[in-house]
């Protein structure tokens, strides 16, 4: 990035003020640990504050440059969103005393701002990696069993991620030398076959949950601790769709791949019991337009792509603040044993209502962002992808927007006597509800910050708002005939297999062939050479001279050699052959037969 | 009777929706808020130039320019789609994919 040679050199990194807090959480206890959570991301948000673009900050490790930090337009929104987000997540955490978990968070954070803040590859990879790492203990800390293995799978696939990321930036260094640890676009790259850039797009697929590669989401999202999607919905996919808007706009198979993300969930959020797995599967459909928004690659359709990112981290983290309240205070979270609980958790059911409401309606934060992309798509003439985009946007309001609050809140009352949210969590879903309505009323807010400032785009036009409002209020009218007619799915207590099944059942059944097959040859040859072949061998060199020399005792009769009384000699001969002692013909005979048999050995 | 918690949304008493009357009067509000918002877009259309989002040579242009289009597109989609996953469930989904919960632990 030549481009910023000669600007300012930064000091100190912007996420340090996080990460500092998560060291320092990490020998903390009770109440100071929450409020380091809470403080950590302020200090930092006050620390972006006075960023100025195009300051770099570099450093030397192993003999290479390394770009640490590139601030750009792009960056200070990403890290404006996940400071936020920190907050957000923290305040949400206040109660939280796992010390493990608290730590965690504050690094994971920390990551993601690394991770926009990235300068080269080599930075990037590094910070990939923390985030990878740092961010299962959000799944982990719910320390049970299920959670446990969800945790080792979340980190197979995060890691598998890093390793390919490192492999392709390797591939392109063989190829390209220094020059491929640019963060420069690679979509040419990319369409002219580069492997390397093949790969460090799979290696982003794994984290923006590419179809496919999604599972993790779903599995470990749902096994997680109650705030732990919280903070698992701001970074991990939100650093994948920054990455993605820097290295591959206008990469066309990002339309299909975003078309197929936006589709697929839908049919899952329909059959899908656990509540935040429906969720899961919306947030992926809800990346699936950030991705298409790439794939269409102008200007508008990426700062369309990154607004979205951004009002994306507000609602959904609303919506699961209001779903990891619910499974806090009833400790359940699948739809056909909730119900009935706006009695019992009014502001709560209030608050799921305005994140749902925030997914599409106007006035509130998702309406200015996704319609950049939906009418991006049109004004480029991609028709299936508008008529994809406009059913999956219906269909997620349908889905998510309508299934969770109505099935958590008001449909049939369980009898549950809990009580409201603690106020912390209240506090921190009331600050996300206000974002995403202070967004939705001033969106000029949010355009101001993006690269190229959504430059001649108005979302408040009568035209959008009017057809906006008719297909969101007849997919809410789908929901409700369907459901009086009786023809809506029945929640019932199931989980439902998706591509998890490939992994985990076929997993399962390489092991069990590895275990059938290695540990068989095994036991094979120890049967076959400890147990048989060795005593055999054993048994051979101690006897068998002694069969042989008793085979031929009667032609040596015969020859002569012997005396005529076979019975008392064939005995007294075995016997004199097993203890190795001869009389002195017999040695002389056997020396004069093996010498003659050398001589003919070496003259033959 | 169950209830739609859309309209929750246009603001509500808590308790009121445990008697049935009021579920159907606020169901019955819904209904009459999309016949009002079909009524608007026809009026809109007839009366007003609609902003397309399509340029005119494009076969789209005339379909999504029709009077309530989004209204039954968003109708005839969701409808659609949980037709659609009843008749996957019932063509043998319900067995492959839809499975009892300690299906992992087996």
């Amino acid at each position: 990035m030549s481009v910023f040679a000669s600007t300012v050199e930064l000091s100190t990194h912007p996420a340090t003020a996080l990460l500092l807090g998560g060291l320092v959480t990490a020998f903390l206890r009770g109440r100071f640990a929450s409020f380091v959570l809470i403080l950590a991301p302020l200090f930092g948000l006050g620390y972006m504050t006075t960023l100025q673009l195009g300051a770099i900050s570099s450093l030397h490790l192993f003999g290479y440059e390394i770009l640490a930090v590139l601030v750009d337009q792009q960056a200070m929104l990403f890290g404006y969103l996940f400071h936020t987000a920190a907050l957000i997540a923290g305040i949400y955490s206040f109660h939280v005393r796992d010390p493990w978990q608290i730590s965690m968070s504050l690094l994971y954070a920390g990551s993601a701002v690394g991770v926009a803040f990235a300068g080269d590859m080599l930075s990037l990879f590094l910070w990939w990696e923390a985030l990878a790492i740092t961010s299962v203990f959000q799944i982990w800390g719910r320390r049970t069993q299920r959670a446990e293995e969800a945790g080792f799978r979340y980190l197979f696939f995060h890691i598998s991620s890093g390793l390919l990321l490192l492999m392709g930036i390797l591939f392109r260094y063989h190829e390209f030398g220094a020059e491929a640890f640019s963060l420069m676009p690679l979509t040419g790259s990319l369409e002219a076959g580069d492997s390397g850039a093949l790969l460090i797009l799979l290696a982003i697929g794994i984290k923006a949950a590419f179809p496919g590669l999604h599972v993790w989401l779903k599995d470990g999202y749902a096994e997680a601790t109650h705030s732990g999607p919280v903070w698992l919905c701001a970074f991990t996919t939100k650093c994948a769709v920054c990455m993605l808007a820097r290295l591959y706009p206008g990469a066309e198979i990002l339309i299909t791949i975003g078309m197929i993300m936006a589709l697929f969930p839908l049919f899952y959020a329909v059959i899908e019991n656990d509540l935040r797995r429906v969720l899961c599967y919306s947030k992926i459909n809800q990346i699936g337009f950030m991705v298409v928004a790439i794939g269409i690659g102008t200007d508008l359709a990426i700062d369309g792509a990154i607004a979205h990112a951004f009002n994306h981290v507000l609602y959904k983290s609303l919506l699961f603040m209001c779903l990891g309240a619910v499974l806090f205070r009833t400790g359940e979270i699948r739809a056909s044993h909730l119900g009935g609980l706006y009695k019992k958790m009014p502001w709560t059911a209030g608050f799921c209502i305005l994140g749902s409401v925030a997914i599409s309606f106007p006035l509130f934060c998702g309406f200015v962002s996704k319609s950049i992309i939906i009418t991006e798509a049109a004004k480029n003439g991609h028709q299936i992808v508008w008529l994809v985009l406009l059913f999956a946007s219906a269909g997620v309001f349908h889905q998510a927007g309508i299934k969770i609050p109505f099935f958590t809140f008001f449909s049939k009352d369980r009898g549950m006597q809990v009580k409201e949210a603690p106020v912390n969590m209240l506090i921190a879903m009331a600050f996300g509800s206000f974002l995403c309505i202070f967004i939705g009323c001033n969106p000029q807010w949010l355009y101001s910050l993006l690269p190229n400032g959504a430059a001649g785009y108005h979302p408040y036009d009568a035209t959008h708002v009017i057809t906006q409002l008719q297909i969101l209020a007849f997919s809410g009218l789908a929901f409700l005939l369907m459901r009086m007619g009786g023809k809506y799915p029945t929640p019932l207590p199931s989980v439902s297999l998706d591509v998890d099944w490939v992994y985990r059942k076929c997993g399962r059944a390489l092991l069990y062939f590895g275990d059938w097959f290695w540990n068989g040859l095994n036991h094979w040859a120890h049967a076959v050479l400890v147990g048989g072949l060795t005593g055999r061998v054993c048994r051979f060199l101690k006897q068998g001279h002694v069969h042989t020399m008793k085979v031929l005792y009667l032609p040596f009769c015969q020859i002569g050699f012997l005396e005529k009384d076979r019975n008392q000699g064939s005995g007294q001969f075995a016997k004199r052959m097993s203890l190795g002692v001869h009389p002195v013909g017999w040695t002389a005979l056997f020396c004069m037969i093996f010498f003659l048999g050398f001589l003919g050995l070496v003259f033959w | 009777m169950r209830k739609n918690p859309k309209i929750q949304n246009l603001g509500k008493e808590p308790s009121s929706l445990d008697q049935l009357e009021n579920r159907k009067r606020w169901v019955r509000w819904f209904y009459g808020l999309c016949v009002f918002l079909i009524l608007i877009d026809v009026v809109f259309s007839l009366g007003w130039h609609k902003h397309a989002a399509f340029s005119e040579n494009l076969s789209l242009y005339s379909l999504e320019t029709f009077p309530a289009f989004y209204g039954l597109y968003g109708l005839i989609g969701c409808a659609g789609l949980v037709y659609l996953v009843n008749f996957l469930m019932r063509m043998g989904g319900k067995k492959i994919l839809v499975r009892e919960e300690e299906y992992w632990e087996k």
